[in-house]
Order: C-alpha cells, then structure tokens, then sequence
C-alpha cells in the first residue's frame, strides 16, 4: 500500500503526516502563498507604488478569474502567516473600499493540499475502506465533575486509580488517533493526574470550551485537547457523534481540512471548505468578503419568492397503508440538475424557475452546481451500498450532513459562494417538484395525506412504482419509497390541529417510525420511554386498525401497571435531561434550569450554558433537583403529569382506531 | 439566513390572536365557536401560503370549506 496522507500541520512549515503499514511518518514543505487584489487602474498603480516603498511583498500584473468572469489585479506573495497583515494594509491603503481582495482567509493547509491536488486519507475506489490505523477511545463516566469509572476501548476500570491511569497513558503512547471524552473536562483530569503521577505521555495543550447558537437552540462545545503527535477527536464533536470515525474521516477527505480540524467545526464549515477547494483547484478566486448583494426587487416580488420548503398539514388520525416516498437529496439536486449558482441566475436564462421573476443559464457551468455534484453523486452512491458495510453507512450519513447545510449555505450572508437569488430559486423549484409529485400521484390513485418538504405520505391503491417513475421524469429529482406503512398514525398539535413532525407509523417490515413524542426526546423521564416502549411492542403486533383497537385492554393495563407502580420504580428510571442555556445569573425565573444551576454550584460543579445535564426533581414545588445521588426521594406528582402526557399518543392511536380506518375529529378525541 | 417576511402560518397565528381577543367580552357560549372557527380557519395555511391569496382572505376562505365539509358530511349523514 501507497503512503496515504492522513493529517497535515503548521502553516509556513506544513507537516504532512502519512501512515504506510499502522506506521506513521513525516515530510516538511515550505508553503508560499498570495492574494490577489482588484480594483480601478489608478488605485492598483497607487497600491502598487505603494508596496515598492515597503520592498516586503513581490507582486506581479495577474489577470485571474472569479465566479463570474476575468479581473484584473495584482498578486502579492506572502508567507501565510503574514497575510492577515497584508489585507490589514492592503484595506487600509484602499481605506476600506477601493479594492477587492481575494484568496486571503483560506485555511493554509487546504490551500496548500488543494493547489498541490492532494488529498487526505486517499483511496483509490469509493468501495475501499480508509487504510487500518490504531484508533483507542478513552472515555468514562464523571460524577459531579470528578472522574469515577474510566473506559478504554471496550474495557471498563471501576475505579480511577494508578492501574487504570496507566493503562490510559499506554494507550495514549500506542494508537494514533485518540477518541475521547471531555465532557466536565473528563479527559483533561485524567491526563492531569497521569502528568502528576508522572507517566511518560505527549505534551498537551488545551482548547477551552464555547457556547454557541445554532438554529434558535443552544448548545456546548466540549472543551478539547491536542496531544503532540496524535490525531486527538473529542467525541462529543458533532461529526464524529453522528458520523462515526469513517465518517470524519470522509468530512476531511472531500473539505481538504485536517481531521482534527473537521473534527471541530461545524458541517457548514466543512461544506464552504469543499466548495473553497474546489476553486483553487480550478483557479477560480475566493472573495474575502461577499459582494453578492441581494438584488433590488419589489414587495410583491418579495412576498411570492420569500418562502421556504412546501408543507402539508396532515389531519390527526390513524391511516391504514400508507407509501412514505422520499426525494433523494432534494435541495442538492435542484442546485446540481438544474445549474443553480450565483452566476447562472440571469436576466436572459434559458429557464424559468416556477414561482419566481428568476431565470437559468445553461449555457455555462455554474460553480456551485459544479462543486456539489461529486459530493450528490458520492451521497446517492453510498446510500445505495450503506446497508453493505457500517463504513459505507458512515460515510453516507457524513456525506448527508454536507449536503443538507449546502442549501442552507446559499442563503448565508457571509457564504463566499452564496446567493440569496439561488436559495430562493431553490426553495421555489422544491415547492415546485412537491407539488408535481402530489399531482402525478393523484392522477394515479394516490391522495396524498402529508407532505414535508421532500417527504410525501400518500395512501391509494394505484401502481407506486409507475407514480416514483412518473414523478422522476417530471421532476428530474429521484425519488424513492421511504416505506411502507402498515398504519401511521399522525398526532394533534395542542391547537388541535394536525402537527407536522409528531407521527408514529409501523412499517412492513415491523419497526417503527417515531418523530416527536417523548421516546424520541432526552427532556423526559426514563418511565415515560420504557412505557412508550412497551406499549409501541403490543402495537408491534397489530396489522390492522381493528387488531389495535382489539388490543385496547393491554394498553389500558399497561398504563394502569405504571401509574401504580410509579413509587416502586428505580430511581435512576426518574433522571431526565435538563437543558440549561444560560448562565445562573441569567435566569430571571426561579425554574427548573436555575434550581439545578444553583444545586450543582453548591456541590462545587460547574454547568456551562448549552449543557445536558441528567437530573432527579425531588421537589418541584420546594425547588429541589439533584444532578447526583444526595437525596433518595423524587417527586410522585410531578412524574406522574409526565406519565400522562407520554399516555397521550397511544392513547391517541388506541382511540383512533375505534373509528376503523377513517381519521377521529378533534373534537372526539379532546372530549 | 432566515426569512425576511413572515410564513403565512405565522400571519394566521397572529390574525388568529387577534381575533380571540374578542372572546374576552363575548358570551361563554360564543367563546366555543369563535375558538373553533380559528382553528378552521388556520387549517389551510400551507395551501394559501402556496397560492398567494392573502392571509385574511386566506382565513376567511379555510373557515367556508371547513363549513362546507361539515355541511357535507351532515348532508350524507341524513341521507344515509
């Protein structure tokens, strides 16, 4: 086996890391870099006159490419290091908008793998697998933000004492890539009391944690660790905890981003970064700053382009086989198959994009289309085979998470290859291509009876097969059965009306898919997710609306079984996730988030907005809630509201069955 | 990213509160109707934010199907 690149450092010195055999080996590079600035005649002769003063920078005339065509401008070399120096002078000389500069705040090592065309952990057919590397998890279980249990790879040590702490430093000596737990600073203790001990390991350095908001939600980056010599991954990055170590790997292979790196940002990130790469390596430049202004449009305009993906509200109630039919990668698509980039969208394009003033050139290529069809095409590749190998699946679920924040990069204001126009188009045409599918099924025996987005529910008795044909061929989006429903049903908002993401449907081949009740959440007792548990296992077994209605008394008895034997439960059935999002200080309410904030500052244990911490209430009204073991009581009544409340959707299903296969109306079901 | 102008569920959730407002001075008996006439009439917000229509028209026109429906449906049942 060839020498495979799987890490790079430094940023005037690039060290890239390669692994032949399990044995790791380096080479140095120097790495030069430059920018490029455009502007008018006269201000470029003025920079230009002005960097001959200085005799720090080369420069030469350069005559380079964007997006949308030529510019013209010159290219100042620099160390990399130094560029940040350089734009500061190169704004302040254009007093902050005579110039526009290019290629200045690309990641080093990406700039230096994508202009050489090389890539990390490379292989040769997308069906081979990354090149065996010693990989070690070390992890373990804190209590109160003391480290009580240490585990490496599949062996639990009980106790964190001079055996275990050893054999963490050996596996830390031994593997290469070091997957580990840092949650309340686990692993930085850990390596704290080896280093006190005074076990030989690697030197360390510590990366603290941050709070972020992504979506309206708030959330905590674990702080991290970097250990001279080692790949180190915090497991609870977001890419590694969905994706698995193949399926970071597979983040790195197609952003150009050193796995540690792509180990810590954001899949957007990762995404901009593929996008990023793929124009230096077709030497097109990258803005520094985006110039792609939203067009000048009028209110009307606005109001028909201004939307977001097509919803369906489906009614509440049980239905009997049911098709859920999926578009493949929906958003990527449209971007690929119908050439969406910021330059495709003309005044003068060959198509219309439905719904919108906008219209498509295909007469070029469009950028983004560009960059994104190896990575569609690479998604719907591994979708295919992902049931073949756990690696495949891995790398699919990576290559999805890329591709669901493309589109949402389009919409970005700081997204250097961005536009709102294209997102608008984008959301527009998937309006479109749902509205087609509806139709098409329709016309084929199928009513449709929720829809989000790229998801369509449809009971009927025509052919799916020729509907899924039908509605490629129009759509030119593939479009696949997701399942098929032996019955589902589709739960009440507390409005009344039908809720978009709360359905529960047993598939063909008898598991379920559950979105939005309390077995899929982690702010709910552990009672309310054995009960759901237990009662969907007696639904299990029903084909039928008549065979769940049958089976009325079992769920009845089922839910009498936990209301009685609440007090008898084990405790840590009781523990639920308690989200805080701000500080202590912060909270002007004395709510459940508070009271934990205050009960962990009195055990001497920090909580950071953005954290999940399990958590007993002993004492709703008395304020009372413990994230440890110091009280043996929990609180009856407050449970038992919860227990209610995960009672409602089975009951909901039980009662909707009693109207055989047609949908109970609200007021039914609320009386 | 984010939307510039509101969804069409959120205009109607906002028309909707403001009509409620009403049920404060109303007679308890018309409180039930008014409630369930807002529920109608929020019931098709997806398809009018899909047609254009504007949010009170919108409103309006969701509340006479959901009437003519149950018409319908009291129709069929005393036929049958």
């Amino acid at each position: 086996m060839d020498d495979v690149i799987i890490n790079a450092t430094g940023t005037d010195l690039v060290k890239l890391w390669y692994i032949r055999n399990r044995k790791i080996s380096f080479r140095r590079f120097q790495n030069r870099s430059w920018i490029f600035v455009s502007g008018s005649d006269y201000d470029l002769d003025f920079l230009s006159r002005q960097l001959d003063c200085t005799d720090l920078y080369n420069y030469s005339e350069y005559i380079g490419k964007n997006v949308y065509g030529e510019v013209k401008g010159l290219k100042i070399h620099a160390k990399p290091s130094g560029i940040s120096d350089l734009v500061l002078a190169v704004e302040n000389i254009g007093m902050g908008r005579k110039f526009s500069i290019y290629n200045a705040d690309v990641n080093p090592i990406l700039r230096f793998m994508s202009e050489r065309d090389l890539e990390f952990f490379s292989i040769e057919s997308p069906y081979h697998h990354d090149p065996p590397m010693d990989s070690v998890y070390i992890g373990g279980r804190s209590h109160l933000g003391s480290p009580s249990e240490i585990r490496i790879g599949d062996r639990v040590y009980g106790k964190v004492n001079s055996l275990s702490l050893s054999d963490v430093a050996d596996a830390i000596m031994d593997n290469v890539f070091i997957i580990y737990y840092n949650k309340d600073r686990f692993f930085e203790k850990i390596l704290r009391m080896i280093t006190y001990r005074g076990y030989a390991i690697p030197a360390i350095r510590g990366i603290t944690g941050s709070t972020y908001e992504s979506y309206g939600q708030i959330y905590y980056n674990n702080p991290r660790v970097a250990i001279s010599g080692r790949i180190a991954i915090e497991a609870g990055s977001f890419a590694y905890s969905e994706c698995g170590l193949p399926g970071l790997v597979e983040i790195s292979r197609m952003s150009s981003l050193p796995i540690t790196t792509a180990s810590s940002v954001t899949t957007g990130t990762a995404v901009s970064s593929m996008e990023e790469s793929h124009a230096i390596k077709n030497s097109i430049l990258i803005p520094l700053y985006k110039d792609d202004h939203e067009q000048e449009k009028s209110s009307l305009t606005l109001t028909e382009t201004d939307k977001g993906g097509m919803v369906l509200q489906p009614d509440p109630g049980l239905y009997q086989d049911v098709y859920e039919i999926d578009f493949s990668s929906m958003y990527p698509s449209i971007i690929v198959n119908y050439n969406l980039s910021p330059e495709t969208i003309t005044g003068d394009g060959d198509f219309e994009v439905p719904g919108t003033p906008y219209r498509i050139t295909n007469r070029k290529q469009g950028f983004l289309s560009d960059a994104l069809r190896h990575l569609l095409e690479k998604r719907l590749f591994y979708k295919s085979i992902k049931h073949m190998d756990t690696v495949y699946g891995n790398r699919d679920a990576a290559l999805k998470w890329m591709l669901l924040t493309s589109f949402g990069y389009t919409g970005y204001k700081n997204a250097k290859f961005g536009k709102i126009e294209v997102h608008e188009a984008i959301t527009s045409l998937g309006r479109w291509a749902l509205t087609m599918a509806i139709n098409i099924a329709r016309d084929h025996g199928f009513e449709a009876i929720h829809g989000i987005v790229d998801s369509l529910w449809i009971r009927g008795t025509g052919n799916i097969d020729r509907v899924l044909e039908a509605i490629e061929r129009k759509t030119r989006i593939g479009i696949v059965v997701d399942g098929h429903y032996r019955w589902i049903a589709f739960m009440p908002a507390r409005s009344g009306l039908g809720a978009l993401n709360r359905y529960i449907g047993l598939r063909d081949d008898g598991m379920f898919k559950v979105r939005g009740i309390e077995l899929r959440r982690r702010d709910v007792p552990g009672i309310c997710i054995k009960f759901q548990t237990e009662a969907l296992d007696i639904l299990r077994k029903c084909n039928t609306t008549a065979e769940i209605w049958a089976r009325r008394k079992e769920i009845k008895d089922l839910e009498n079984l936990y209301m009685k034997s609440l007090r008898k439960m084990p405790r840590e059935d009781f523990r639920m996730g308690v989200h805080v999002t701000r500080r202590f200080d912060e909270y002007r309410v004395n709510n459940l988030q508070k009271k934990l904030l205050e009960a962990s500052g009195r055990a001497g244990y920090e909580i950071n907005a953005g954290d999940t911490v399990d958590a007993v209430v002993v004492s709703r009204k008395g304020g009372i809630i413990d994230p440890g073991d110091q009280y043996d009581e929990v609180d009856l009544e407050f449970y038992r509201k919860f227990l209610l409340r995960a009672f409602e959707p089975i009951d909901f299903i039980v009662s909707s069955s009693s109207a055989g296969t047609e949908p109970v109306t609200l007021s039914a079901f609320y009386s | 990213m984010g939307r510039t102008i509101p969804t069409m569920r959120q205009s109607m959730e906002t028309l909707s509160s403001r009509i409620q407002k009403m049920s404060q001075i109303m007679r308890s008996e018309d409180i039930n109707l008014i409630n369930s006439m807002m529920l109608k009439g929020r019931k098709h917000a997806h398809e009018i934010s899909y047609s254009g229509l504007d949010t009170e028209f919108g409103f309006i026109l969701s509340i006479l199907l959901e009437m003519e429906r149950e018409l319908k449906r009291i129709r069929e049942s005393m036929d049958g």
